[in-house]
């Protein structure tokens, strides 16, 4: 009933674009924590070549995203609301301080939020135009709002069900990153 | 002779003449008030880099107005801020507004530095690399290349090892803001949003004219802003200039007005004819007129404490017409008799002020040239002038002189009562002791003059901001850049280990963002080293092509030579923030300034102990440095003072003989008590109590000298008493100013006054007095 009227809603409505988060935030679970096995494609485009990368991902909503990547190499990414570290056999490659690093900071939000499908804070970096369809598939196109954004990043596409299940994101290069998750567990 | 030349007709006129031409000029001069503490205190005895340093800071925060625009919907606050954005660019005091960046500025900013990243290395990549572990930023390379979030342009033919984007992240900012969809400058909020505007000015922020023009467009514009719940908030010198002018011109007038109608209302009960007391106004009004159009004329700018002094000029502008009305009362021809009282008076009190213009404080020699001036023509207007007022007039017996010294001759004299000798000298003794032990606080932040809700604004928004408001700063001097920022890489690491030891929270150098040319070169060679240890290695790893690894070794070579200079870095500075770490002269060559913040500021130097580490490196601390250059003036005009009376003491001699002691006693000794008081009752008394100190020998001396020329006359009597409560009146009133210096000021005249009529009570000879 309540998915009905909602269908309703988007059909009557003539600027739904505007209203898609609010929408998704409805279609959308947002677990507590979430686990799962990951397929990357890194398209680059300066060399027309494809990385391939898979791995598996659990993470605590507001608290922590662990990322293993298992091949080709082996490495984790750990991403915190403050800080980003990238490891490999526990020794520790790369970290940023969010509140040192307004970059890092916005990378951050910016995967948390997709990951954990917070439309609220999305809604501050991106411009939201989405499709609906069968009840329960939804697609929707996300283009940034901010200058600083749209160096990196053309737009971003997600699509999923009651969870995000593909991430395909544009970057302003050329590069195209898509990451489909599989075998997700609450 | 020299009576005869004064009551001259053409004196009066040549006088008269020069007076208004003054007034004239001065009516044409804007005035700008100087309300800064800082300014009453001499040039430092710093280097002169320091001092440039220091005052490159002040500059910074001069000649900028920052306005921080907050409210809770979005739109209605980027249309405020365009709104007052233009409204400002309108303005001819205004030099430029800066509100909105273009992308294309953005994108120019961030990839600035793209073009030198083979030489941009960041601290951890350049070490591993020294440490010949090209692996490890390999394996970073990689991670950050198959991590998901791998974004910003990060490209594998122009930059496979990820290095400027590691420089990119590595950079912290110098102002906290982000730029936002519209190009707005907009600083984090937890509450709304809120958008920065930065007004560059034209004008000085101390001038009257500035202020008013900047601030009514921002009170107007407030006004129409609040009513849409957006809230501005400025900060600056200006604003806190502003605040002093307005609360000096208020009190002062507040207490001019005061002292006057208290002096009318005294004069008119004394001598009850309107005529003579409007008499006795001329020369205070020409004497403060024509000072202020002195100083105005003489001086850039008039400061604030120069009209605390011509507040208390008006108490001792009126001694020479009191002394010359009273005697009127008695006698026809006044002016002989009393010329030689009068004119030692003057040159005694010149000669004080003479000897404060001589020290080095350029406050000091404002107030002092003001009250030798105000003096000189008040002294001028008496003897010119008031005998031909009073030519006509009648003998009078004044009611008032009668009753004072009928009063007085109830109270005890020293002369009468050996006992009171012995008090007297105990009391001395006892206030050299507690003066001797007493506390000072030389702190310049006590003499702060901006209202709490202001500063308490501006450390606000400077928090926000994320702007470093410590005072404290290392200065690395050398003759040429390169120099300095081979020291600053010199002192990161031993910097880093402050840090790591809790002593410094943290510090920015100039080389995080411009390494020296010596470091750009080792950082090339270091990366050529990486790219033919691991190049082709990562590119199989991600299988790639080998001519792929052939390009982007190509595009490395044909890279690695481009240097990174203080120019180009200049040209991407956004927010101008960058400059300001340079310091350049035109005779003692560059320094760098590193900013720092410490754990415990007041410990640093101790626990830095620079001198041992790296002697060539000042640690500058303003605050400091300003509050024992306090301590040292104080300690100093304590010696002049001494000098003052020494110097009185052998004027007087010479024409009293012996006498002398009665007329420097009373001041000597209403000072010590005075001293021994304040510290007994205020937590510690600095520079500006002291230097009220002058004014109290002058004021005591003019009475001393007056009662011993007249032997004690009853009108003579009569004149000192009005002339200190026309003085206590004025003081007394400034002592109840909002402003810390003015306070000081007006509690210690007032007391040191009152000190003086008491004891010079106690100490007249009482066989005299007759007349």
């Amino acid at each position: 009933m309540k998915r009905w009227l909602m269908l309703l809603w988007l059909v009557m409505s003539p600027a739904h674009a505007e209203l898609s988060y609010e929408l998704l935030t409805q279609l959308t679970e947002s677990p507590e924590s979430l686990q799962g096995e990951f397929k990357q494609e890194k398209y680059l485009a300066e060399f027309d070549t494809t990385l391939l990368s898979s791995g598996i991902f659990n993470y605590q909503r507001n608290e922590f995203i662990r990322w293993q990547t298992k091949m080709p190499i082996e490495n984790e990414l750990l991403m915190k609301p403050s800080s980003i570290a990238s490891s490999q056999g526990g020794e520790e490659l790369i970290s940023l301080q969010a509140d040192k690093d307004p970059a890092a900071k916005v990378l951050t939000e910016i995967f948390f939020a997709v990951l954990t499908a917070d439309w609220n804070a999305l809604s501050d970096y991106f411009f939201a135009n989405g499709d609906y369809q069968n009840n329960r598939d939804w697609e929707v196109k996300l283009t940034p709002r901010k200058p600083t954004l749209k160096q990196a990043i053309n737009h971003v596409e997600l699509s999923g069900d009651t969870l995000m299940r593909k991430v395909v994101l544009h970057e302003k290069n050329g590069d195209i990153t898509r990451i489909d998750f599989l075998n997700l567990q609450q | 002779m020299i009576t005869r030349i004064l009551a001259s007709k053409v004196a009066a006129i040549v006088w008269g003449l020069l007076v208004i031409a003054l007034l004239c000029l001065v009516w044409m001069k804007q005035p700008v008030i100087d309300t800064s503490m800082m300014s009453l205190l001499p040039q430092s005895q710093q280097q002169p880099l320091v001092r440039e340093a220091s005052d490159q800071i002040g500059q910074r925060f001069a000649e900028r107005l920052i306005i921080l625009i907050s409210g809770q919907d979005k739109q209605q606050l980027q249309q405020a801020t365009q709104t007052i954005a233009e409204r400002y660019q309108q303005i001819p005091e205004v030099d430029s507004v800066l509100w909105q960046i273009e992308d294309q500025q953005i994108e120019q900013s961030q990839h600035a530095a793209d073009a030198y990243r083979y030489v941009l290395l960041t601290e951890k990549i350049r070490m591993a690399l020294q440490n010949e572990d090209t692996d490890a930023v390999a394996n970073r390379a990689l991670s950050w290349i198959y991590s998901p979030m791998q974004m910003g342009g990060q490209n594998l033919k122009t930059d496979p090892f990820g290095l400027s984007s590691a420089w990119r992240s590595a950079q912290t900012p110098l102002i906290n803001i982000d730029i936002d969809a519209q190009g707005y400058l907009a600083v984090p909020d937890d509450n709304g949003y809120s958008n920065l505007l930065i007004l560059q000015l034209k004008g000085d922020a101390f001038s009257i004219s500035v202020q008013r023009a900047v601030l009514s467009v921002f009170d107007e514009l407030n006004a129409r802003f609040s009513e849409q719940g957006i809230e501005l908030q400025p900060s600056g010198l200006l604003v806190h200039a502003d605040a002093g002018a307005r609360q000096a011109e208020q009190e002062i007038s507040t207490i001019g007005l005061g002292s006057l109608a208290g002096i009318l209302l005294l004069m008119l009960w004394v001598f009850r004819r309107v005529r003579l007391v409007v008499i006795l106004l001329l020369p205070i009004l020409v004497g403060c007129a024509v000072a202020t159009a002195v100083v105005m004329l003489v001086f850039e700018r008039v400061h604030i404490v120069t009209f605390a002094f011509g507040a208390g000029l008006i108490g001792v502008a009126i001694d020479y017409a009191l002394h010359f009305i009273c005697d009127r009362q008695r006698h026809q021809r006044v002016l002989p008799r009393i010329m030689p009282g009068l004119f030692l008076g003057l040159f005694s009190s010149v000669l004080a002020y003479a000897a404060i213009a001589m020290t080095p404080f350029p406050g000091l020699r404002q107030m002092a040239v003001f009250s030798a001036v105000g003096l000189i023509a008040a002294w001028l207007t008496v003897v010119i002038a008031l005998p031909r007022l009073t030519k006509n007039d009648s003998l009078n017996e004044l009611r008032a002189a009668r009753r004072l010294q009928q009063w007085q001759a109830a109270c005890p004299a020293l002369a009468q009562h050996n006992g009171f000798k012995y008090v007297l000298a105990i009391l001395t003794i006892m206030a050299i002791a507690i003066i001797w032990t007493g506390k000072t606080e030389d702190d310049i932040r006590l003499l702060q003059t901006s209202p709490a809700h202001l500063l308490e604004q501006e450390t606000q928004i400077q928090t926000r901001l994320g702007l470093n408001s410590s005072t404290q700063f290392l200065l690395i001097s050398c003759d040429k850049l390169e120099q300095c920022l081979q020291q600053e890489e010199a002192i990161r690491p031993w910097l880093n280990q402050q840090v790591d030891n809790g002593i410094l929270v943290n510090f920015s150098l100039l080389a995080d963002r411009l390494p020296s040319l010596k470091r750009q070169e080792s950082n090339a060679d270091l990366v050529a080293t990486l790219y033919n240890a691991e190049l082709s290695k990562l590119f199989t790893t991600l299988n790639l092509t080998d001519a792929a690894s052939a390009q982007a070794m190509e595009m490395m070579q044909q890279d690695l030579a481009n240097r990174l200079t203080a120019e180009q870095l200049a040209n991407n500075d956004l927010s101008g923030m960058l400059s300001s770490q340079i310091v350049q002269t035109e005779h003692n060559g560059f320094a760098t300034m590193v900013s720092l913040t410490a754990s415990q500021p007041r410990q640093l130097a101790q626990q830095l102990n620079l001198n041992q580490h790296f002697p060539e490196v000042v640690l500058v601390d303003q605050v400091e440095a300003i509050s024992s250059l306090m301590a040292d003036y104080r300690q100093q005009i304590m010696i002049w003072i001494a000098l003052a009376y020494l110097l009185v003491f052998v004027i007087l001699f010479s024409r009293y003989k012996l006498a002398a002691w009665r007329i420097i006693l009373p001041p000597m000794l209403a000072s010590l008590f005075t001293l021994s008081i304040l510290m007994l009752c205020l937590s510690g008394i600095n520079l500006f109590h002291i230097m009220a100190l002058i004014l109290v020998l002058g004021i005591g001396l003019d009475m001393g000298v007056f009662l011993t020329e007249t032997q004690q006359a009853a009108n003579t009597w009569l004149a000192v008493t009005l002339s200190v409560i026309t003085s206590l009146l004025a003081f007394g009133l400034l002592s109840l100013s909002q402003t810390p210096v003015l306070q000081h000021f007006g509690l210690t005249v007032f007391l040191g006054l009152a000190m003086i009529w008491i004891l010079t009570t106690l100490l007249r000879q009482p066989s005299q007095g007759v007349e």
